[in-house]
């Protein structure tokens, strides 16, 4: 086989595991909630901050950086939730859908100028749990903590399966998606699981950007792209399909790859941007989106 | 959600919109009539290049306090009118419309990228207004010869034609030119393969990508699977030590050339660590540089505000300001029709020479100033700064 071949299919999975990760926070909101939310690039931006700070600021060991980007982006994301989304939600205004896109959107530009201003426009790198370049089969290079983001993204992403398909948190989600009211006159407290929804999400989108940070960089306006790429996966698997995310992203990481080294490499977004124009044309759910509501 | 417990009214919602959208609005400038304006459109914040921006703003501001406080221009104050074009064409465009029409700027300067300086200058071609260039490579800039634009510094056929001698010295017989997909990067890789021609068998091939992209690891592995014996980098910071980290990551062996002042900036080594040894970069600073008295002030002045040391083409913009300076002096006059007519002529001592414009109608080399040498550099070791770095050759 194609030795470059070989090397674009494994790059592709590793990249795709990551989007995936990034792209299934948005899909649990948008599940629960219906919240198309724009913000979600700069929980991760924030998130990956967080971890700079606590590692090359305060001089924490690496582990403890991964944990502060879950926490900061589990922070931002929450208090979005309360400040921004829940007065739109439980306003009396038609469109609140359009609302929570206007509001996001907002907050999006927001959180990158104060980041700009809080942080300046210094690119920051940080190191990561393996800092080694490995080479299999003397043809196939990937760094060492590439595979660490891949097989922390997919621990991650089983993880959340199991919590939503057999924990109590997880069938409340589920009742929630069903019919919100429904599930509060069975006593499922709306707020408290809408936060959990935005921890849960809000922590991925800051674990996998502390994640990438090691492979590029983190600066403020670096959660632009990771929510351009989240929306691709959420609109190809499905957009309340966290399985779905899964398979959509390592689709959306081996074509981007195997795109931009055997078609173009100067086309890198618009191979992604073909397989979901494909995928709405031919099944405008999703590839594993459902008619109703589930996650 | 269906529960209804707390209403927010439709006003609440819209006085929180227009007051988080006031707050990100800056206050509209205020200028006497009196004053030179002068624009000053320039990346400060991103997609754009928002680093080189704030070291633009520096060295504009810094401009301006020192020849405000030796008394102005011909005994008027000296105002920026500042415009943040985002990177973005567009925006650049219409911070140019903005400059020129709300500010009634007498000159504008300070432009970045390529790809926006060339639908800004239609803007200066038809308001007749000088436009000024330091850092926007792509030879249309200056080839279209349009009498409003002027560039004091350097230009991509030319940079090209200084590289080839380089190559063929350096024995390299695969070379792979990494472009952003922007006016400066595929305008330099299409004078090089121009200017490579000269150069018999020698393999080029040309790799381009998306300008924006945060992760270049496939088409450094594309790179790396052709097996160069150099890879030349043409592109801005961000995507500079990206395809150094990551080509090294997928097993580049290649000498990496990569401009052109980036190396020497202060997140160089840390983003890039050692992966960055063995890099080679073209420059057109060296401390072996002779800089004149006006320089030399420029530079005092420049660490004594700013505690660092200015990157070169802070100097060609310290000459862009002073060449509108001189036109504004011998025309006495901040009209910028005026300052159109006697631009191509200035003649005036600029940070590291004489600086005069070359006038050769239907070339580059239309308002153009050319007088520059190019330094072909190695970092050895982790943390190489300027002073460090080995001098590989010198292209004039």
């Amino acid at each position: 086989m194609d030795q470059l071949f070989v090397q674009s299919l494994v790059l592709g999975l590793l990249q795709g595991g990551l989007c995936a990760l990034l792209a299934v926070g948005l899909s649990l909101v948008f599940g629960i909630l219906r919240v198309v939310n724009f913000a979600h690039g700069e929980f991760a931006m924030l998130g990956s901050f967080a971890a700079v700070f606590a590692v090359t600021t305060l001089g924490l060991p690496v582990w403890v950086g991964l944990v502060a980007a879950a926490a900061g982006g589990a922070l931002i994301a929450v208090a979005t939730n309360l400040v921004v989304l829940r007065p739109i939600y439980l306003s009396r205004m038609r469109h609140k859908g359009e609302y929570t896109i206007i509001a996001t959107f907002m907050l999006s530009q927001f959180l990158i100028a104060a980041a700009t201003l809080l942080f300046g426009t210094t690119y920051r790198k940080l190191p990561g749990l393996w800092n080694a370049d490995l080479n299999f089969f003397d043809y196939v290079h990937v760094s060492g903590n590439r595979l660490v983001a891949f097989g922390a993204a997919i621990l991650l992403i089983g993880v959340l399966f199991w919590v939503v398909h057999r924990t109590d948190l997880g069938r409340a989600w589920r009742a929630l998606t069903q019919s919100p009211l429904g599930a509060s006159v069975v006593g499922i407290d709306v707020h408290r699981y809408a936060n959990y929804a935005f921890l849960v999400a809000g922590a991925f989108a800051g674990l996998a950007a502390a994640l990438l940070a090691p492979l590029i960089f983190v600066f403020p306006s670096s959660g632009v792209v990771a929510l351009v790429k989240a929306f691709i996966v959420v609109i190809i698997g499905g957009m309340d399909s966290i399985g779905g995310a899964l398979v959509a992203g390592l689709l959306l990481g081996v074509i981007e790859v195997m795109g931009t080294i055997y078609v173009a490499s100067g086309y890198t977004d618009a191979y992604g941007f073909a397989l979901m124009i494909a995928v709405l044309l031919l099944r405008p759910a999703g590839l594993f989106g459902k008619v109703g509501r589930a996650i | 959600m269906t529960e209804i417990s707390r209403p927010l009214s439709r006003r609440t919602l819209l006085t929180a919109l227009a007051g988080a959208t006031a707050v990100t609005l800056l206050p509209a400038p205020g200028f006497a009539a009196d004053d030179i304006l002068l624009g000053l459109v320039t990346p400060l914040s991103e997609p754009g290049d928002a680093r080189s921006g704030e070291a633009i703003r520096k060295t504009a501001d810094l401009w301006v306090k020192m020849t405000n406080d030796a008394g102005g221009i011909i005994g008027r104050k000296v105002k920026l009118a500042v415009y943040d074009d985002q990177g973005k064409v567009e925006v650049g465009v219409s911070g140019m419309e903005r400059a020129i029409t709300e500010a009634h700027a007498s000159a504008v300067l300070g432009a970045w990228s390529s790809s926006v300086v060339l639908a800004q200058m239609e803007v200066a071609k038809n308001y007749n207004v000088p436009m000024m260039i330091f850092y926007s490579w792509a030879d249309d800039i200056t080839k279209k010869n349009y009498p409003q634009i002027f560039r004091i510094g350097p230009y991509n056929s030319q940079i090209a034609t200084q590289m080839v001698p380089f190559v063929k010295e350096r024995g390299y017989k695969k070379v792979v030119v990494l472009a952003e997909d922007t006016a400066y990067g595929l305008g330099f890789a299409k004078a090089f393969e121009k200017a490579a021609k000269t150069l018999p068998g020698l393999s080029l091939k040309i790799v381009q990508f998306q300008a924006q992209t945060q992760d270049l690891t496939p088409q450094m592995s594309k790179v790396a699977a052709s097996e160069p014996d150099a890879v030349i980098v043409q592109t801005v910071f961000a995507a500079t030590n990206l395809s150094i980290k990551q080509g090294r990551e997928v097993g580049l062996k290649a000498d990496i050339i990569t401009g052109w002042d980036w190396p020497l900036l202060p997140d160089f080594w840390p983003t890039v660590g050692k992966a960055g040894v063995g890099v080679i970069y073209p420059t057109f600073s060296d401390p072996s540089m002779k800089v004149t008295s006006v320089g030399q002030k420029f530079i005092n002045a420049y660490k004594a505000a700013y505690k660092t040391d200015p990157a070169i083409f802070q100097y060609y913009l310290w000459d862009n300001f002073n060449a509108v300076k001189a036109a504004i002096e011998e025309t006495k006059s901040s009209d910028p029709a005026q300052l159109v007519k006697v631009l191509p002529n200035i003649k005036f001592e600029g940070t590291i020479g004489p600086v005069y414009f070359r006038n050769d109608a239907g070339t580059v080399n239309f308002h153009q100033w050319d007088r520059f040498a190019m330094f072909f550099k190695r970092l050895n070791k982790v943390g190489d700064g300027e002073a460090q770095a080995q001098l590989l050759y010198v292209a004039k």
